[in-house]
């Protein structure tokens, strides 16, 4: 299996503020009072979710869902409170395109950077780097500080870069909304092919359509539990029937 | 057995990477500083140097203070500056970070250690830059290098070890509390006042000195004045305290940095 994902669930304490906790102790040193406690919010409840290698899985769902908390929690930034995954394979992801870049480096420092911390080594990125710029069609502004750049520009070169990682598994986030309409056509365009060389896509987005066009399989969440698991015309359509009976 | 040799390539190149991006992150902070200026990395020079002149002028023409026999004041000064900043800036500007670089942070796992360290990497190649007006002034002051000197290495390492393990736990607690930064700041200054670099430990007076064994820091920059400056090599046992509480900071920090890592994508 690609991924696995075993009971996962993920809790959150809720402060006030930051500073809540250490005055919460002060006071209640001072006061003699008990401890207020945090109020505590599960984003996640119990999923679990396999994929197979050249398989794509959807994970659609209202707001707060917790669709991006599984996201975060696959993409390996945050840590669930109970169960673990399990991912055999290199993973890049799709998320916040250009964010991160610095804006007074030329887009070749760029590329490189965050190609770093996307998983590749100074050397991959030099074998890979006309591939990358080529993409994202800025060859004569590669040079150029990154501020100077359209927010198009910056989010293709963004594209190019996780792509050129070459993954097992391609997380996207909801950003083939951002950009203009032949930089969405040249993205979908791009997926299809990856798709077709054997990348596992796990695609989140509130477009229920995107996700039918996209993955043979998809979940549910709703409250941070899945109502549904299965094949992504089945699961569409009760997703779709639940808005339209609650709205 | 095609899966063990798989993961073992997989160690190797994951620290392959690691070593990379430690450095492209350091490469630009030491770029970034500089990025926009006009004198771009004369500043690395130019902003210690007027610092050590104006206190130098103040502390031995108006405090009347002195340094080491036989050493201009300035240069005694300047040195113990320079080793000192190493320290000061490090843990300065580690301790935001974690903070100031959230949007890296939420594209990719990588070692979250690797962004202190990069600082604290970038803040070392400051000092070889610093080292310019260091050897300047010994130049112009006529102050000899003794051959002593090459010790200077031996302690620089046990520096870079106490100076990581404080900027460990600086920038992982700043994560929880921002009020960290603000309080480091305050902290180094005081830290700085009370460690010998306007004046040398023998001139403190012997009831106090006890209280300068526990300043590991102080203690390191004192050793590396005396080995650049005079050649007097520190003492063994010195050295072996020195070392130990370092490794203590260095261990310190990085439990408290491993606790609080699970933690930085929910706070940030």
């Amino acid at each position: 299996m690609l991924l696995d994902v075993v009971n996962v669930s993920k809790k959150f304490i809720l402060h006030e503020c930051r500073g809540d906790r250490f005055s919460n102790l002060i006071t209640s040193i001072i006061q003699a009072k008990k401890f207020k406690k945090d109020r505590q919010f599960w984003a996640l409840k119990d999923v679990n979710i396999t994929l197979e290698q050249g398989k794509s899985l959807g994970i659609i769902g209202k707001n707060g869902s917790g669709k991006s908390t599984l996201l975060k929690i696959i993409n390996g930034t945050m840590l669930p409170t109970t169960g673990f995954i399990n991912i055999n394979g290199t993973k890049s992801a799709l998320i916040e395109l250009g964010a991160g870049f610095n804006p007074d480096f030329p887009g070749r420092d760029n590329v490189f950077l965050s190609g770093m911390i996307m998983g590749m080594s100074k050397k991959e990125i030099n074998q890979r780097f006309d591939e990358i710029i080529d993409f994202a069609e800025i060859k004569e502004f590669i040079d150029i500080p990154v501020k100077y750049y359209s927010s198009g520009m910056q989010a293709r070169l963004g594209f190019s870069v996780a792509i050129a990682v070459k993954p097992d598994m391609l997380i996207v986030d909801e950003v083939l909304a951002v950009g203009d309409a032949n930089f969405k056509e040249k993205c979908k365009n791009k997926i299809a092919k990856l798709q077709k060389e054997g990348v596992s896509i796990l695609f989140v987005s509130h477009d229920v359509s995107e996700v039918s066009n996209i993955c043979q399989e998809a979940v549910w969440l709703e409250k941070g539990e899945i109502m549904q698991y299965g094949p992504t015309d089945e699961v569409v359509r009760a997703y779709k029937e639940f808005i339209n009976q609650s709205a | 057995m095609d899966k063990m040799i798989k993961s073992k390539r997989s160690i190797y190149n994951n620290i392959i990477r690691s070593k990379d991006l430690l450095f492209a992150l350091a490469m630009r902070d030491v770029k970034a500083r500089y990025q926009l200026t006009i004198l771009g990395l004369y500043w690395a020079i130019i902003n210690p140097l007027v610092m050590a002149l104006i206190m130098g002028f103040v502390f031995e023409n108006v405090f009347r203070a002195s340094g080491i026999e036989g050493i201009p004041y300035i240069v005694f000064l300047f040195t113990a500056l320079t080793f000192w900043n190493l320290f000061s800036n490090s843990v300065g500007s580690a301790s935001t970070s974690l903070t100031g670089q959230a949007s890296l942070l939420s594209k990719q796992y990588f070692p979250r250690i690797i962004i202190p360290t990069a600082t604290v990497l970038a803040r070392l190649v400051d000092l070889c830059f610093s080292m310019i007006p260091v050897a300047l002034l010994l130049y112009i002051y006529k102050v000899n290098i003794n051959i002593n000197a090459w010790m200077l290495l031996l302690i620089l390492i046990i520096h870079i070890i106490f100076t990581l393990g404080f900027s460990y736990l600086v920038s992982a607690l700043n994560v929880l509390y921002r009020d960290v930064s603000q309080v480091t700041g305050l902290l180094l200054m005081l830290w700085m006042y009370l460690s010998p670099i306007f004046y040398s430990i023998s001139q403190v007076p012997e009831e106090f000195r006890i209280y300068f064994k526990y300043n590991a820091i102080g203690q390191i920059v004192d050793m590396e004045r005396n080995l650049l400056l005079t050649g007097q090599a520190p003492s063994g046992s010195d050295i072996l305290s020195a070392m130990i509480i370092s490794l203590g900071v260095f261990i310190f920090g990085y439990i408290v940095f491993k606790k609080i890592e699970p933690l930085i994508a929910e706070v940030l």
